[in-house]
């Protein structure tokens, strides 16, 4: 079974992992500057030919399918669709906020959060694999949603720390009695794929990024 | 804190330009504000000029945005005036961060999108040959240009 | 196995080859070339052939006789073909008697087309040509219309689809880049599926893969960009990277030959240029526009006026309708070749503001046709007399505005006078199009041009 798993969701690093019968047989990073273009198929390519095999012998592609970086989810979209495409195969999505909430941890629930402009950013929370809520909102705001669910113990899994973060915290201890920072969380790839699996697989022609915020135009 | 200036030719706004330039930084953002005919294109052929930008810088109303990249610092020069309505994602954010050179035609039509730190111009029409020029700085780096230069 | 002529086999080859005819010799260069099949490294066939330009020629094909009708001369045949897939067509000569290998050449597309009298001493030999078929696979996302195209042999439009966007940006007044990036990502494996289902063809069938990397917005651009490469590589084909300025020139190989030397009105929304070419794909820039481009004016008019975008076609069709009533300066008269249009934006503006200061209504099909003299006029002007100085006779026109009625006739009517062979394509491949793309990439790709997985866009891409 060799699948092959794009995230070039993030602003600053793309990845791509090639994994086969279960093992992780390669990952490619990719630090963006300005050419994730140039360096993303590459990146596949790169994967395949340590393994010696042939796109077309691909079982399975997995793509982060956002939120975050506008350009960066439409090159690697792009290319998971027209690779799935071609092949005449489905690709499975993973949210870019599970994979920070992607290693395995023994609190009850997991926060991720993806800063974007002064006090908004996306949360996603998890219950285990389930998906609770993937949103774009205010500090403030979040809070509500979070306060729906009953949870004891509570993992923050962020890229950075923040400013608004430990204020954040202190309202979350109002009601939850253990919350916890991961800063720079680690990857778990066999979750994301595992999660991917949960996610189900879809038409290539139907994936596309998902931005959380709203683009809607009122006039 | 606003500089007027008043200009009796292209060259003069050009000149202008130049000094601004002069003063430039990455990731440096300024916004042109004014109608047509005004000379916002004008002045960022001086901008570019003083870039040692090689090519023709023409109006990117149609392209919406064009990007240069011969000079010292890339230019990335784009033009709202045909867009209307309330737009919230545009997709020029990630411009702001590449380290070149904003300018904005028509910034006064998205204003929601442009970063809390930018120099901002507005050109008025005294007569065929003449302009006033407006200049306002947002934030502190902004405000040291206008202070060295003008 | 084939491979290519190795010293190795040179002594099984003359062996061979002497059975074909006495002067066979194993002297191959970079015209003259051989391939060998070789099975259990023994040599069990080849071939030979001629490449020059636009003409590959067989010379010798053999298989051992114990080897035959095992298709090993078709292989080798298609073998050539690769080889030969910049070429127009591939010929041979055969025996007018030897039926087996007319009908063996004729099942792999060969085509009878002269006699050559008494070529083989008595006999007759026939002359028989296959046309080769480099089939491209174009995309073009460059702004805001998804369109991907197949083209053969960089004129045949084997089919097109374009996904237009103008309904989702016009409630926004004009392109909002963000949005247009979204919806070719949204669209591009639908227009590929599409386009394949219209041709009834399949990516097997496909030579190459051609795409649009610049001019043009970078988030559309990426889009195109990105699927091309992913398809060059699952497919294994070349890839070329096409200009989308050279790609509104070649629009015009699609129903026309081009003629060199030639010059080229190049007008659109984005672009105003006189290129000049010596021939194919090679481009040189004589003049063009300082400020606003010719499709730009009439946008900024058009809006003045109150015609909501897209302008430019409307300010055409009412153009034709009034009468040049309204006096307006001619825009750079002068020796040059360079246009500048910010000026005569700025006079119908400046007309506007006091015809309402005097209370004055605006005709705005007289305001139409005098705006669209002027502007046509000075086009016409300047690319007439540069084509005079440089003694050209052959003129191109091309781009969105190329679509313009009065450019059109106005022009012809010039050209005619001063013979000159005026070219311009047909209305539907005057704007944005993946057809056009298919096409200049065929010309590109002799020129070998061609990019691999890392081809990166270049939104301010020159010609």
């Amino acid at each position: 079974m060799k699948s092959l798993l794009i995230d070039s969701s993030r602003n600053n690093k793309s990845m791509v992992s090639y994994i086969k019968d279960d093992r992780l047989l390669f990952t490619s990073e990719v630090y963006v500057d300005k050419n994730l273009s140039s360096s993303l198929l590459p990146s596949v390519e790169k994967c395949l030919s340590v393994d010696n095999s042939d796109i077309s012998l691909l079982d399975k592609i997995y793509v982060i399918n956002g939120p975050g970086s506008f350009t960066g989810l439409r090159i690697g979209i792009t290319i998971a669709k027209v690779i799935a495409w071609s092949l005449n195969k489905k690709i499975y999505t993973i949210s870019s906020l599970f994979t920070l909430s992607s290693e395995k941890n023994m609190y009850d629930y997991n926060l991720s959060i993806l800063y974007d402009k002064d006090d908004s950013a996306y949360f996603g929370l998890y219950n285990n694999k389930t998906t609770i809520f993937e949103v774009y909102s205010s500090f403030n705001d979040v809070l509500g949603l979070i306060n729906k669910e009953k949870i004891n113990t509570l993992l923050i899994n962020t890229d950075d720390d923040n400013e608004y973060l430990d204020e954040f915290i202190i309202n979350l201890k109002k009601n939850i009695n253990t919350v916890s920072k991961n800063i720079n969380p680690k990857i778990d790839i066999f979750n994301i794929i595992e999660k991917g699996n949960i996610n189900g697989k879809i038409n290539p022609h139907d994936v596309n990024p998902v931005y959380l915020k709203q683009i809607e135009v009122e006039k | 804190m606003e500089y007027k200036l008043l200009t009796s030719s292209e060259e003069e706004t050009m000149v202008i330009a130049e000094n601004i330039e002069s003063e430039k930084f990455e990731n440096m953002v300024i916004c042109l504000i004014g109608d047509l005919g005004s000379g916002k294109t004008v002045f960022t052929k001086g901008f570019a000029a003083a870039l040692a930008i090689e090519d023709t810088i023409t109006s990117p109303t149609f392209n919406v945005i064009k990007e240069y990249t011969s000079g010292q610092l890339p230019l990335y020069h784009m033009d709202f005036y045909r867009l209307e309505g309330d737009i919230k994602e545009l997709g020029i954010e990630e411009y702001f961060k590449k380290k070149g050179i904003v300018i904005i035609e028509w910034a006064d039509l998205i204003e929601k999108h442009l970063p809390r730190q930018r120099l901002e111009i507005r050109f008025m029409i005294v007569d065929e040959e003449r302009r006033l020029l407006i200049i306002k700085p947002y934030g502190k780096k902004y405000e040291e240009l206008c202070e060295a230069v003008l | 196995m084939i491979i290519e002529y190795d010293i190795k086999y040179k002594k099984e080859l003359l062996e061979l080859g002497k059975k074909l005819h006495d002067n066979f010799n194993a002297d191959f260069n970079e015209y003259t070339r051989c391939l060998l099949y070789i099975y259990d490294n023994t040599l069990v066939g080849f071939i030979t052939f001629k490449i020059m330009y636009e003409k590959c020629e067989i010379e010798d094909v053999y298989v051992k006789e114990d080897q035959r009708r095992q298709g090993i001369g078709k292989k080798l045949l298609e073998e050539v073909e690769k080889y030969a897939n910049k070429c127009e067509n591939i010929t041979l000569e055969v025996n007018e008697n030897n039926i087996n290998a007319i009908k063996f050449y004729e099942s792999l597309g060969f085509k009878f087309i002269a006699k050559r009298e008494n070529y083989y001493g008595k006999e007759d030999g026939l002359l028989m040509e296959k046309k080769i078929e480099f089939n491209v696979l174009a995309i073009e996302t460059s702004c805001d219309e998804t369109s991907v195209s197949i083209v053969r042999n960089g004129k045949e439009d084997v089919g097109t689809i374009i996904l237009s966007q103008i309904d989702i940006h016009k409630s926004y007044g004009g392109v909002v880049p963000e949005i247009a990036s979204r919806t070719h990502t949204k669209n591009i494996t639908i227009v590929l599926e599409e386009l394949l289902e219209k041709t009834n063809m399949n990516m097997n069938d496909i030579d190459a893969f051609a795409v649009t990397s610049g001019p043009g917005l970078n988030g559309s651009l990426l889009v195109g960009v990105e699927a091309a490469k992913a398809l060059a590589y699952i497919y294994k084909k070349p890839l070329i990277p096409v200009n989308h300025l050279s790609g509104h020139i070649y629009a015009n190989s699609i129903e026309h030959e081009l003629v060199f030397p030639l010059l080229v009105l190049l007008v659109s929304g984005g672009h105003t240029e006189l290129i000049y070419m010596d021939k194919h794909y090679s481009f040189k820039k004589l003049g063009g526009t300082l400020d606003d481009s010719v499709g730009e004016a009439y946008d900024k008019v058009a809006r003045v006026i109150g015609i909501p975008y897209p302008g430019g076609p409307e300010i055409d069709k009412l153009a034709n309708i009034g009468k040049h009533t309204y006096d307006l300066p001619i825009p750079k008269d002068d020796t040059t070749n360079d246009f500048s249009f910010s000026g005569i934006k700025s006079a119908v503006i400046n007309l506007v503001h006091n015809e309402k200061q005097k209370g004055k209504e605006i005709n705005r099909e007289d305001l139409c046709t005098s705006f669209q003299e002027v502007v046509i006029d000075i086009l016409i002007k300047k690319t007439i007399r540069l084509a005079k100085e440089l003694n050209i006779n052959n003129i191109l026109l091309s781009g969105g505005v190329s679509a313009n009625s009065l450019l059109r006739k106005n022009m012809k009517d010039i050209c005619d006078k001063e013979n000159i062979n005026l070219v311009y394509p047909s209305l539907k491949y005057c704007t944005d199009n993946a057809t056009m793309i298919g096409a200049a990439a065929y010309y590109a790709y002799k020129e070998n041009i061609s990019a691999n997985s890392s081809l990166n866009t270049n939104p301010n891409q020159k010609l």
